[in-house]
């Protein structure tokens, strides 16, 4: 399958959701949702949690690779850039050579409107039994 | 919203502490999987699929934060820079997780400090998750 097979695109976050995260997840960094400290910690304001960028990654895998068929044996991203609330997000995937046999490796690219890379990382997964 | 209002967490992240203190090297936990607190997190994210959602595991990180404290690092100095996650075996709704932080790696260069973090996640004795979190701070805001 093509990388363009498997563009997805992801709606912006709300800061509303990400008060709603914070309060979930247990993340309650305040540059998640304080203006004034997001500003005063030298952001341009509130910022996405990180983990919520990932989260939305983990959504893209299960649209292509659902879990009721695929089970994740690993997941990993890196942060690239910040994602701030109102960014509209496109995420994508190339498979590569996987090294066990049996699983399927995905790399993975969370752009934002711009074409700016914001996460990258992979994913490794297998066929449910 | 207010500034400096804090966020009321929703659920208890950890139920008992098993291990918290100054000279230990792991800080470790335990805290039941609610499936009411699996349910939210699913909404909240977006995830539609069967089962925990992969970063569930976030909610565990409270030793990370405690550990980001015990090094003198303010939390709102953090920024995320790498997640992964190695998952082992399958976690279900009602379980009781035992989760170990252990600090992996720190390093302090100009002004910023580096910290990664490795969080066992099991059941009993059987390995679930593997999770390795690293963090840069930016040093104290003015």
């Amino acid at each position: 399958m093509s990388e363009n097979a498997r563009q997805l695109s992801l709606p912006a976050f709300e800061k509303e959701q990400l008060r709603d995260y914070a309060a979930i997840s247990g993340d309650d960094n305040p540059i998640h949702y304080d203006e004034g400290m997001a500003k005063q910690a030298g952001f341009g304001g509130v910022l996405v949690h990180g983990m919520l960028s990932m989260a939305a990654m983990g959504n893209y895998l299960e649209v292509f690779f659902p879990s009721c068929s695929f089970q994740i044996l690993k997941f990993q991203v890196r942060f690239r850039k910040i994602v701030y609330p109102g960014d509209a997000l496109e995420c994508s995937s190339v498979e590569k050579s996987s090294q066990e046999p049996g699983t399927t490796t995905l790399a993975l690219s969370l752009k934002n409107t711009k074409g700016e890379l914001v996460c990258e990382g992979t994913a490794i997964l297998r066929p449910q039994s | 919203m207010t500034a400096g209002k804090t966020i009321q967490p929703l659920y208890s992240i950890m139920d008992r502490v098993l291990e918290d203190d100054e000279k230990t090297s792991s800080i470790r936990f335990e805290v039941e999987a609610k499936k009411e607190h699996i349910v939210g997190f699913a909404k909240t994210v977006g995830f539609k699929g069967q089962g925990i959602p992969p970063t569930y595991f976030t909610f565990f990180r409270w030793a990370e934060f405690r550990w980001l404290s015990r090094l003198g690092i303010p939390l709102e100095t953090v920024v995320h820079t790498e997640q992964a996650y190695e998952y082992h075996d399958k976690g279900e709704a009602g379980v009781t997780f035992t989760v170990e932080t252990q600090v992996s790696q720190f390093r302090e260069r100009r002004g910023l400090k580096m910290v990664t973090m490795t969080t066992r996640i099991s059941v009993g004795n059987r390995l679930v998750v593997t999770s390795v979190a690293s963090f840069l701070a930016k040093g104290v805001p003015a």
